[in-house]
């Protein structure tokens, strides 16, 4: 590494810049909103007034000489299930509309907010999170910028749409069973599952607490990781949140990668996908100079484990509103909640007993290698609409096969970077970087490493 | 005979289905029938698939599921 090769600012995006006011990076983002945001609908609420008063806040301190924060000035938005005070906390949800708005932020936004960058709104997302396509019954697909026709990805399809059109440089999202890792892999930017339990979701509304995580997506890994690190810390209001002391990873991004012991997944992470998703990952190893490869034992009996557990936690949470209001869900969704409701206690705890097993499993892999390389989705982003897929010469239901890598991973809780590729003049594809628990700083500094090479990248969209 | 096993089965899975819904206080439309049957049909295959792992008895339940620090 040179010194070039540095992260050299707190604020690495393109649009944000210590030099320039806040207020004058808030008035950018604001006109991209306004010109933007109606072909790709990522925003579903702007929180324009508050905007405007934090940034003018931070441009007051920093005309005074007063320290600012690490983000400062630097615009974010959140997936519309987190709440921001003030406003209504939708979920992707019509029902949720009615209830009142929320009277304080979530832990994450005080989080961001206390290092001076400025909310600037809400994003659209699948119903109550399950979904994997970005597609809403109620407010509309969030589209990908890079072709408007094709998906975003879900379930935090806005938080993948508002950063690769470049609305915001940063913004969170959830991920049950890969649903930060999803859009950032169908739009192009960077994306970071943290380990269970790192992170607070206090202030957001559940899916599957047992798989539930919040965490950032972003233009440059440099960016991801000041607001991974700014979002660090424990919770009492997050029962799954471990008051784990905070390690930094912004300062380590550029440190040696050499002696890392970097491995391909193979198997079932080599099936069952599109030729261009596996050459990703084939040509992220390449240039890691990474030439194992390793065997995740049973991920496809976790995949169906995650999907039991899933359906379990999440048919319980949402029995009330099915019972009270059926017609105001989108019917998709609807009928995935009302089957949930059916899963047998017999089928959850072995799917549980399961869960144990494999973790141990996966968790001793990780005394020989430090990185485990995998594809993220396994095809581009689909066109709206599009129900089925061909994958190693079969039809399969879309929807579900776009998790097909995601849910092994999660499903343990381990910490996943994902990083875009671009192959070809195509869409994106992506690689997920994942390490073992609590090491979300080797997953984000090979992320660096490979940004650095160019052989990862965020590309801004030709066509918005 | 395949084909009368199979639709017995999903006779059998409706049947489970339209019952336990009624314990939750659902009522299964007739319009949503086939789609919600499906979806209960993808997480018995699931099951399937999982259950038939052989897990000693000794491995415990995972319900307070933490990440080992």
């Amino acid at each position: 590494m040179t010194a070039e090769d540095q992260p050299t600012s707190r604020v690495a995006s393109d649009d944000a810049d210590l030099h320039v006011s806040a207020s004058a990076h808030l008035s950018a983002a604001l006109a991209k909103i306004s010109n933007i945001n109606p072909r790709v609908n990522a925003f579903t609420d702007v929180v324009e007034d508050r905007a405007v008063a934090m940034a003018a806040c931070i441009d007051n301190k920093r005309s005074a000489g007063g320290k600012l924060g690490r983000l400062a000035g630097v615009p974010f938005a959140v997936k519309n299930m987190i709440d921001i005070a003030e406003v209504r906390t939708r979920a992707g949800s019509k029902i949720n509309l009615d209830n009142a708005p929320a009277t304080r932020d979530a832990t994450l936004i005080r989080r961001l907010e206390s290092e001076d960058a400025v909310l600037v709104g809400a994003l659209n997302m699948g119903e109550y999170a399950y979904d994997f396509t970005g597609e809403n019954w109620h407010y509309g697909p969030s589209r990908n910028p890079h072709c408007i026709d094709h998906m975003s990805g879900g379930s935090s399809g806005g938080s993948g749409a508002a950063v690769a059109a470049g609305l915001v440089p940063v913004a969170l999202g959830s991920d049950t069973n890969g649903s930060i890792r999803v859009p950032s892999a169908f739009c192009g930017v960077f994306g970071l599952k943290p380990t269970f339990g790192r992170l607070s979701r206090s202030g957001s509304f559940p899916f599957v607490g047992s798989l539930d995580h919040l965490g950032p997506l972003a233009q440059s890994v440099s960016l991801l990781s000041s607001a991974y690190d700014v979002m660090q810390g424990g919770d009492r209001d997050d029962p799954a949140c471990v008051d784990r002391t905070i390690e930094p990873t912004f300062d380590s991004l550029s440190a040696d990668i050499r002696s890392l012991r970097i491995a391909v997944a193979g198997g079932y992470f080599s099936r069952n996908a599109e030729p261009e998703a596996l050459q990703s990952v084939r040509d992220v190893a390449d240039a890691l100079d990474a030439h194992l490869t390793i065997e995740i034992p049973e991920a496809e009996r976790a995949r169906a484990a995650a999907q039991i557990i899933t359906a379990a936690e999440g048919g319980s949470l949402h029995l009330d509103r099915l019972r009270s209001r059926p017609g105001d869900f989108d019917p998709i969704v609807r009928d995935r909640l009302f089957a949930a409701a059916t899963v047998p206690a017999a089928w959850v705890q072995n799917a549980q007993r399961f869960r144990w097993w494999y973790q141990m499993q996966v968790l001793q892999l990780f005394e020989t290698v430090d990185v485990i390389l995998a594809p993220t989705t396994p095809c581009r982003a689909p066109r709206i609409g599009q129900k089925e897929l061909v994958l190693d010469g079969k039809i399969v239901p879309l929807r579900p096969a776009i998790g097909l890598f995601t849910q092994p991973i999660s499903f343990i809780g381990l910490p996943v970077v994902t990083v875009p590729r671009w192959v070809d003049y195509g869409l994106p594809l992506s690689v997920q970087i994942i390490t073992a628990p609590w090491r979300e700083d080797l997953a984000l500094r090979v992320a660096f490493h490979l940004e650095k090479m160019g052989v990862v990248r965020m590309r801004k969209p030709d066509t918005i | 005979m395949g084909n009368q096993d199979e639709r017995a089965k999903l006779h059998s899975v409706e049947a489970y289905a339209v019952a336990t819904l009624k314990l939750h206080g659902l009522d299964l439309s007739k319009a949503d029938r086939v789609t919600v049957i499906a979806n209960v049909k993808s997480i018995a295959d699931a099951a399937k698939l999982v259950n038939s792992y052989p897990l000693t008895e000794e491995i415990e339940s995972a319900v307070m599921f933490r990440v080992p620090q």
